[in-house]
């Protein structure tokens, strides 16, 4: 109890804010009219965006402590309650749910023409699971809203999808919960281990054998790996982007994947330091592997949505750089760039799925020109184009820049490849800009486009406004993480330096080790 | 933030350009022009009045930010762009695309910002914003080719920024600090850590600078250029590189080498050149050449060449791109061979033209001279005999190609009967201040030495430095009406020509074209095509073969082996009692045997 | 005469709830004959007949009887499993109502009174307290089950399953008798505690034939749960029998069999329990395994779910492979959450199934736009089958898994999860045929507002055992509790 501040607000906001977009599915569950239902949604989302506000106006930011908490009694007979609560770490990725959504919901209004209901439906259930899995503080709580998400998704992408969206959607949830199985072994085995508590915060102060650490890690890793998408586990996203309706994508992009990086930072490396630390070298040049992988896969994709789907895979690979840098910059710069993603990204997705609108076509060959016909259009295209380049005063590069920062802390060689993978994704995204903004104008395509109107100009606006508002002032962000982050690596470095950790045998101490377990029942 | 970079006394010039500049697009017809010339003036005196000191200092993460680093060194360049400003402005007003007023002023506002940038990360982001800014002053020409070569000028810039950013982390992660430190990089290769963050720094550079073969986007961008970008671009990218060069890296040995083989290199070039504006881009090289050298040799004397001969070259370049711009915006083309006898035509033009022309080849009584000279003697007082003859040499080169070839098909030479006209008033304008400067410089030299960071202990018109120049010019006058006939040009970029073979000396033509051509125009022109499309696309397209074949496969195979086991097991199911009560037999005895014999 | 050397008045107390249900099936069976037979009025007494049997048990309070000299044990564990046959019993009577029509079938009366019938043999199985009391109480299962299965006469996959279920469970009970035989063999007597202290004692004629009468026994309950390799009927039966019955068939008598059971391994043969341990972490990942793989390439639903039910048998044994206070609360709630969502998922088959054709996944497709609801009824049951939160099948498999992982199988479980990642797909191919492929195809399901009324109720009960499982883990809780 010591490590908590209550919700000392007058109204339970988290409780509110998770579960006000469930309410919102409920009540258009009895609505025909399908205006009304759209309506609905944005106000659904809205309100769910001006309830999160006071998360951030009564936020302390002088302390690590979880804040805002809610405790109640949810299964006794386990010992499992309903415990929310936020720190530094997650409490941004609140507001990036609920803004996104809003969008989601703005840019889906003339794009959904069938079952209009199930749609909003969907995105809102989506909305609370998403919020819940950042607000949980009780890893059973936790695993419910992290599989939650996955059904909503299964539907958003396999019913309002493209022409192959069933392989795509089966795809993304089968290798989604590969994943989280093995997590949940972990998390009951863990659940054992920690004392029969499912308390993340009581977990995180635990003090686990290095070996059960080890397979835990690896566990809560498998499930992580798959969100994030790490390589080789990250085919299932271009699938399931390209064929996922804009609202989908953007969702997929905003925040499912930032889910995996959280889960890291909220679980694996409180919990299990000594892991975290012996695979440190290896997380590394995965990481960098994703990036540069990513980048060069990136490069050869003739689909627009495929493209920025796995320029995904290689800006993932800078978060997870980032975040297993294992110092404050790299994870400052880790967690920000997760933000930095879900906006440039989702505008990225948005912009795509803009024009596609129009033309229904997602190829590069069948656009060109568009600085003539659409300028207004292309102006947009330009700042998020220059964003997810990196380019200076925008908010991507304050991202990388710690990363890359972070990254020449914790090992050279690592950080000379990445700023390659820097390069790549600057040939890509200028190559795309080139081939649809600049050459000659696609007259096959010309007929359709028109450009933007107010609706979907009053959706990128506020994105634009946060490129650059975090671009020239990060600390706005930044400053909520400083403690939480610093407490996290004190936590972390507690354990012992990476030079001197002991030799690991794995199968033998592990056999034995689950003799103990059975022994503790 | 905005009080601390825009105090009293110190008001950043570059907000004139980026932050103004956004009113550009609402103003219309004069008011939009007078905006602008206002904008491009208050920059000017901004300067004027700006006392040496550091300000502008801005606390940004854990890092402060330095932009407004004012020294001698930062103000006499930023002088000269201001000035340019200026000129350009004056000369491009007339123009109606807002976009590309826009692009020119962020440049100019970047180099600016370049040039009081107090710590690496600043000068990052200023450098960046000329970059993508510059790059549209290609693009709005809106030709095909020049599109293509506006993406490869932007891939250059962007390759060099990485660098450059590299260099900046590793320094950064060396010594802790970003600000902008006095780094020379000795020897040739790098050898630890620190050298190999200077080594890269640098590198970052001398793209910019243009050192072949880095600079291959030169040539290949500044023809392509709108006329009045061109005018821009040739004024302030290399020369920021140039001053970056001076902050950082002054002194590097390396960098001699490196400029004495670009000033040949782009007189070399030139004599190849058919394109007017291409022959002024190659010469742009060879001039920078003499800069980057007097960096390398880093005295206080050599600095102040550089920095005079930037301060003078800006303007005779400008000068002369504003004139064959104005040919290029009369008649539509900027081809020595379909040009000729415009001296009818555009009389004043051609006037400025050949002020230009005398300028840049240093004759006696124009800047070039004061400039130049002084570079030159700094080799000649340090006994670097070779480079003191090289850049000899590159100088003759260069009176005979801008001083005589360029007017003489241009405005001589075989009449075509082209209907041309004096450019537009304001043109005219730009390029009569540009002229004055030319000659005013080439006079009063005493102002600008004063300007110059070190003190100056060099006269020009000393009658060894005279002779010695005059020599040198009158002989190479003399050759050029001898080999007239035979430097008559063809309408060709690469160098087969038909019709030196004709008029023998078939040896030196045969080391022109084919080594020297195919050395630019097959390797270096497509270094384009080997850093991009060579390694990247090709290993891209390997990566892709990887990603769809081997790992996406992996995870399918796992998927259709569960199918097939399913589809095995389906075998068993016959649905014939008498198999069904094998199995449960062969269950029963294989429960007895793990449940009882086992144990 | 004086009957009370043979039984005294609390033993018939205690047997109320059997007497009931056998009177109301004879009630029935005379109103067949009476031929004032209407489908109302034969529900509403079989299902009177059904409320007042659970009244009896609750009458007879919640405390340990011992009956008949020992033949029948009452306690918390058994009541608790006759409540559920019960439950599942009426709400297949309700089902059933309409579907016999809608399959052409004449004759009503014998069919409610032989699920009567069964629900008593059901009832004595878990009752028992000796081994031949669970011999009768699971003849009398699986008669009334073989002509239940076969009901439909005219159709021809109906009578072939009760066939084979017919020839195959004969073997199978052979098999239970030679095991009861040998044990009574090798302790000299069939009453669970008997054994119990017989071996206890050590006055063991054999061990062999001791642990040979086990292990036949376990046979004989292996093919009554359908576990692998004893699984063989279960599919063909399933396909073939009335699709209310074969909801009936994979619920009931599955919670009978899994709670005869733990019930004899508890207490009859505690101390030989460990060295079978083995034998069920076989049986329990080759069940779960084989169940989940056959499933895959189906395309006939309700043989799906008849793997899919064998599957689910694999679960349970891990429950029966802890048997500890977990590991037995576990099982009673998985047994409750399983019979909820299976029974659903069939009566909404047996809405949509036409007579005399078998039921593909094909025909399901585009079912979402023409019926939403009964749409996304199945799909709620489909997702809970999966264990999927926050539905009520994805806390009963965490309980499963939870109780395996404390006594330490971790490998077990990782070979369960993966075959809940395997069944996903499956269960999921209806959702992707109901919703995401619009083809017109011609399933006209039948609607009955009682029907509808029961699904909502089984919808709302995955849902709450879902969110708040508390209360009912309180009370497995402390059953297991009381009977470990």
């Amino acid at each position: 109890m010591e490590n908590i501040l209550l919700n000392s607000l007058d109204f339970p906001v988290l409780t509110v804010t998770t579960f006000l977009p469930l309410a919102g599915a409920l009540l258009i569950l009895f609505i025909r009219n399908e205006v009304w239902i759209k309506w609905l949604a944005l106000a659904t989302t809205a309100a769910t965006f001006i309830v999160s506000i006071p998360i951030y106006t009564h936020f302390d930011k002088a302390t690590y402590k979880m804040q805002f908490v809610e405790i109640h009694p949810w299964i006794p007979a386990w010992n499992i309650s309903y415990k929310v609560g936020v720190d530094g770490i997650s409490v941004l990725f609140i507001i990036l749910v609920t803004i996104l959504n809003i969008l989601c919901v703005s840019v889906s209004w003339r794009a959904i023409q069938e079952k209009t209901k199930a749609f909003f439906i969907s995105l809102l259930i989506m909305e609370t699971a998403m919020i819940g899995v950042f607000v949980s503080l009780n890893i059973f709580l936790f695993y419910l809203f992290w599989e939650l998400t996955l059904i909503p998704m299964f539907l958003l992408i396999g019913v309002w999808g493209g022409s192959n969206r069933i392989y795509a959607t089966i795809k993304f949830v089968l290798f989604t919960l590969a994943g989280s199985v093995l997590m949940l072994v972990g998390i009951i085995v863990l659940y054992y281990a920690g004392g029969k508590t499912f308390d993340i915060l009581e977990l995180s102060n635990g003090n686990y054998p290095p070996h059960l650490q080890v397979w835990l890690f690896l566990a809560f890793f498998a499930a992580f790996a798959v969100k994030m998408p790490m390589f080789p586990v990250h085919t299932w996203l271009p699938d399931a982007h390209t064929e996922a309706p804009t609202a989908g994508s953007v969702i997929l992009a905003g925040v499912l994947l930032k889910m995996g990086a959280y889960g890291f930072l909220r679980f694996s490396f409180p919990m299990f330091p000594f892991a975290v630390k012996l695979f440190f070298i290896p997380l590394l040049a995965l990481s960098v592997t994703a990036i540069i992988y990513g980048a060069y896969v990136t490069l050869m994709q003739k689909d627009m949505k495929r493209l920025i789907a796995y320029s995904s895979v290689s800006h993932m690979g800078f978060v997870t750089l980032g975040i297993f840098c294992l110092n404050q910059n790299g994870i400052e710069g880790g967690i920000l760039q997760m933000i930095n993603h879900g906006i440039i990204t989702g505008a990225l997705f948005l912009c795509v799925g803009m024009i596609y609108e129009r033309t229904h076509t997602r190829m590069i060959e069948d656009y060109g020109g568009l600085f003539k016909t659409v300028p207004i259009y292309v102006v947009f295209f330009t700042i998020f184009s220059l964003a997810a380049i990196g380019f200076p005063g925008m908010n991507a590069f304050i991202g990388e820049f710690l990363i890359i920062s972070g990254a020449f802390k914790a090992n050279m060689i690592i950080a000379a490849f990445s700023i390659v993978g820097v390069l790549l994704g600057a040939s890509y995204m200028v190559w795309l800009y080139y081939r649809i903004a600049l050459n000659e104008i696609n007259t096959n395509t010309k007929a359709q486009l028109t450009d933007l109107d107010l609706r979907e100009i009053a959706t990128l606006l506020p994105l634009v406004i946060l490129v650059f508002l975090i671009g020239l002032q990060p600390e706005i962000l930044l400053s909520y993480m400083h403690v939480s982050v610093e407490h996290l690596l004190e936590r972390i470095h507690a354990t012992l330096p990476i030079e001197n950790l002991p030799v690991y045998d794995s199968m033998a101490s592990f056999a034995q080790y689950f003799k103990e377990i059975i022994g503790w029942t | 933030m905005i009080s601390e970079i825009f105090n009293i006394e110190f008001f950043h010039p570059s907000a004139y350009y980026i932050i103004g500049g956004l009113l550009i697009p609402l103003l219309k017809g004069r008011i939009k022009q007078g905006f602008m010339l206002l904008l491009t003036l208050l920059a000017f005196f901004a300067v004027v009045n700006m006392p040496l000191g550091v300000y502008g200092i801005y606390e940004f993460l854990s890092w402060e930010l330095t932009f407004g680093h004012v020294d001698k060194l930062s103000k006499v360049f930023a002088y000269i762009f201001t000035i340019m400003g200026v000129i350009g402005v004056i000369y491009s007003i007339h123009v109606k695309n807002d976009g590309e007023h826009l692009a020119a002023f962020y440049y100019i506002g970047g180099s600016l910002g370049v040039t009081f940038a107090g710590d690496f990360l600043t000068l990052f982001l200023f450098w960046e914003i000329m970059a993508f800014s510059s790059v549209f002053l290609v693009w709005y020409r809106k030709i095909p080719s020049s599109v293509d070569s506006g993406f490869r000028y932007l891939l250059w810039h962007v390759v060099g920024g990485l660098i450059l950013f590299a260099g900046i982390m590793i320094q950064y992660s060396v010594s802790g600090d970003l600000s902008i430190q006095y780094l020379p990089f000795h020897g040739w290769w790098p050898t630890d850590l620190q050298s190999f963050a200077t080594f890269l720094i640098m590198i970052g550079f001398i793209v910019n600078a243009a050192v072949p073969p880095l600079g291959a986007w030169l040539p290949d961008a500044y023809p392509a250029a709108t006329v009045t970008g061109a005018v821009f671009m040739s004024a302030f990218t290399t020369k920021t590189a140039v001053y970056a060069l001076i902050r950082v890296c002054a002194g590097s040995e390396i960098l001699i080498v490196l400029g004495v083989v670009m000033a040949i290199y782009g007189v070399v070039y030139a004599v190849l050149e058919n394109d007017v504006r291409r022959l002024l881009a190659y010469h742009i090289i060879s001039q920078v050449g003499y800069m980057v050298a007097g960096v390398g040799l880093g005295t206080q004397m050599a600095i102040n060449g550089v920095v005079a001969h930037a301060f003078c070259h800006i303007l005779y370049k400008s000068l002369l791109f504003m004139g064959t711009g104005s040919v290029l915006y009369a008649t539509g083309t900027a081809k020595l061979s379909e040009l000729g006898g415009l001296y009818r035509t555009m009389p004043r033009t051609m006037i400025y033209t050949i002020i230009g022309g005398l300028a840049i080849s240093a004759f006696p009584l124009f800047s070039g001279f004061v400039s130049k000279s002084m570079t030159v003697a700094a080799f000649g007082e340090e006994h670097y005999m070779w480079a003191f003859m090289g850049l000899m040499l590159a100088s003759a080169g260069t009176f005979l190609h801008t001083g005589l070839k360029v007017p003489y098909f241009i405005w001589f030479g075989k009449d075509r009967g082209i209907k041309a006209q004096e450019p537009p008033w304001n043109m005219e304008l730009a390029m009569i201040i540009g002229s004055l400067f030319c000659i005013g410089l080439g006079i009063f030299y005493k102002p600008l030495y004063a300007l110059l960071p070190y003190p100056v202990h060099f006269e020009p018109y000393t009658a060894y430095h005279t002779w010695e120049t005059l020599q040198l010019l009158l002989f190479t006058q003399l050759g050029f009406f001898l080999l007239l006939k035979k430097l008559w040009c063809a309408n060709t970029i690469s160098m087969d020509t038909d019709w030196f073979p004709r008029k023998g000396a078939k040896v030196f033509m045969w080391f022109i074209n084919k080594p020297l051509a195919s050395l630019e125009y097959n390797v270096i022109g497509e270094c384009y095509e080997f850093i991009i499309q060579k390694p990247i696309l090709r290993v891209a397209s390997w990566f892709k073969w990887v990603d769809t074949v081997i790992v996406d496969r992996i995870f399918s195979e796992i998927a259709n082996l569960t199918l097939m086991w399913s589809r095995k097991l389906q075998a068993i199911q016959s649905g014939q009692i008498q198999h069904y009560a094998m199995i449960m037999v062969a269950g029963v005895l294989a429960v007895i045997f793990i449940g009882i014999i086992l144990p | 005469m004086d009957l009370s050397q043979y039984f005294t008045s609390s033993d018939l107390a205690g047997i109320a709830p059997e007497i009931i249900l056998t009177i109301t099936a004879l009630v029935v069976l005379t109103i067949e004959m009476a031929r004032i037979s209407r489908p109302g009025i034969m529900l509403s007494v079989a299902a009177l007949g059904l409320g007042l049997a659970g009244v009896a048990i609750a009458q007879g309070g919640f405390d340990d009887k011992l009956l008949f000299g020992g033949m029948l044990y009452l306690n918390k564990f058994s009541m608790f499993l006759d409540f559920l046959y019960l439950f599942v019993g009426l709400l297949t009577l309700i089902f059933s109502q309409g579907y016999l029509e809608r399959m052409g079938s004449k004759s009503r009366g014998e069919y409610p009174a032989l699920i009567l019938f069964a629900v008593i043999g059901m009832m004595l199985m878990t009752r028992a307290n000796d081994l031949v009391m669970v011999f009768l109480g699971l003849e009398l299962l699986s008669l009334s089950l073989y002509v239940l299965v076969g009901f439909l006469r005219h159709n021809l996959y109906s009578n072939e399953s009760g066939l084979k279920y017919l020839l195959l469970g004969a073997f199978s009970t052979g098999f239970f008798l030679f095991g009861a035989a040998l044990t009574y063999g090798a302790t000299g007597t069939t009453n669970f505690s008997g054994i119990a202290q017989a071996i206890a004692a050590g006055t063991v004629l054999s061990d062999v034939y001791l642990y040979l009468g086990i292990g036949l026994l376990l046979t004989g309950f292996a093919f009554k749960v359908a576990l692998a390799p004893f699984h063989m009927w279960s599919p063909d039966v399933y396909q073939g029998a009335p699709t209310t019955i074969t909801g009936f068939l994979c619920t009931a008598p599955k919670a009978a069999g899994f709670g005869a059971l733990l019930k004899v391994f508890m207490i009859a043969f505690p101390e030989t329990f460990t060295q079978w341990q083995n034998l069920f972490w076989v049986l329990a990942a080759l069940t779960m395994t084989v169940g989940n793989i056959s499933a895959l390439v189906q395309s006939n639903v309700k043989r799906m779910l008849a793997f899919s039910s064998v599957s689910h048998a694999g679960y349970l044994v891990m429950g029966i492979l802890v048997q500890d206070m977990a590991g037995i609360s576990a099982v009673l709630f998985y047994l409750v959450v399983y019979s909820v969502m299976n029974l659903g998922a069939f009566a909404i088959l047996s809405l949509v199934e036409k007579d005399e054709q078998d039921l593909t996944f094909r025909q399901f497709r585009g079912l979402a736009s023409r019926n939403p609801l009964l749409s996304a009824a199945m799909a709620i049951f489909m997702v809970s089958l999966a264990g999927f939160p926050p539905t009520a099948g994805f806390i009963a498999k965490y309980g499963l898994f939870s109780a395996a992982i404390a006594k330490g199988y971790i490998w077990l479980v990782v070979i369960a999860v993966l075959n809940t990642l395997v069944s996903f797909y499956y269960y999921f191919r209806i959702i992707v045929n109901m919703v995401m492929r619009d083809e017109k195809e011609s399933l006209q399901p039948a609607t009955g507002l009682l029907t509808a009324g029961v699904l909502a109720l089984l919808i709302a009960i995955v849902f709450i055992l879902g969110i708040t499982p508390g209360f009912l883990l309180e009370i497995t809780l402390n059953i297991a509790t009381a009977v470990s």
